[in-house]
């Protein structure tokens, strides 16, 4: 009887916790739902800003576009590697599990790397908003001001999920595996959300 | 733990899964190139794409596909959300005029 009611009660307490995320989810699919629907209505509703793939005017587009696929396979790669760090540790495998959380965390770290590297890039050809460039140029001026609103946003994202990750990797030391699993899971949930918004924002920001 | 619901363990799986979305990543970029000059097809192509995308990591990375009828309700909310901001601009860009 008394495993029964601890059981339940771990079962509630898995449950409550992963509607609870999901629910933090529906207000983050509609925060930045938001920000892309009335980016998309701008982007094809104004002429002035229907740039097409000269939004990012020739110089340093190429070089933009490929940091950009860059971080899209590196996203993708850290989704996989946080698949298989829940998968270790739900069968138990510490040193698997930390093994695949430190290498997302690392594949994470290098897609703010490359993204610091493309917004230097992109400032020394004078894309930012209040530039030369920009006050020459309204469409390309609200472009700029959505292209970093939106990718700072997400690199804040980018931020928030390694603590997550780096908080579950830490403690996942010497803590019951059960335990470090459902950290793990929880941890995943956001970084696979983080990951699901930059496959939106790619094709949208780099290829239209 | 509710194993029922979170268990990752399709190894096979998931790796098919990663190389299914870096195949979808080379068919964006392979439509942005067809579709250079006309822009709606543009939008429309690379939403379903990435919608293919997010579809794949939602089932099989974030387990959805395991999960009970609550947390479709909850995405739905969020989709259908987003759904009405999209289709809202639609009068706006038929019949504006520039």
């Amino acid at each position: 009887m008394q495993a029964a009611i601890t059981m339940n009660a771990d079962w509630r307490e898995d449950e409550g916790g992963r509607v609870g995320l999901w629910l933090f989810i529906l207000s983050e699919i509609l925060l930045f739902g938001a920000f892309l629907a009335s980016y998309v209505g701008t982007r094809l509703g104004n002429p002035d800003c229907a740039l097409g793939v000269a939004a990012w005017p020739e110089a340093g587009h190429l070089p933009g576009l490929t940091m950009a696929a860059l971080n899209t396979l590196i996203l993708l790669t850290s989704s996989y590697t946080m698949v298989r760090a829940i998968s270790r540790a739900e069968r138990g495998d510490r040193a698997g599990f930390r093994a695949n959380m430190i290498a997302t965390v690392v594949l994470g770290l290098g897609f703010l790397v490359v993204k610091s590297a493309e917004y230097a890039l992109k400032i020394s050809h004078g894309y930012y908003p209040g530039s030369e460039l920009a006050k020459a140029n309204a469409g390309l001026s609200i472009f700029l001001s959505y292209y970093y609103m939106l990718t700072i946003l997400h690199g804040l994202h980018i931020v928030a999920g390694l603590i997550w990750n780096g908080v579950a990797y830490y403690a996942s030391a010497d803590a019951p595996m059960p335990s470090v699993a459902r950290r793990a899971e929880y941890a995943g949930l956001y970084w696979h959300f983080v990951d699901v918004v930059w496959v939106f924002l790619f094709p949208l920001l780099y290829l239209i | 733990m509710n194993r029922e619901t979170t268990t990752h363990d399709d190894g096979g799986l998931d790796l098919g899964v990663y190389l299914a979305l870096l195949g979808l990543t080379a068919a964006t970029l392979a439509a942005s190139h067809f579709t250079h000059g006309g822009r709606i097809m543009a939008v429309v192509l690379a939403l379903i794409i990435a919608s293919i995308k997010a579809s794949l990591i939602g089932f099989y990375y974030m387990g959805l596909r395991r999960e009970r009828a609550m947390m479709f309700i909850i995405l739905g909310i969020g989709a259908v959300a987003v759904g009405i901001l999209l289709v809202g601009i639609l009068p706006d860009l038929t019949f504006a005029r520039f």
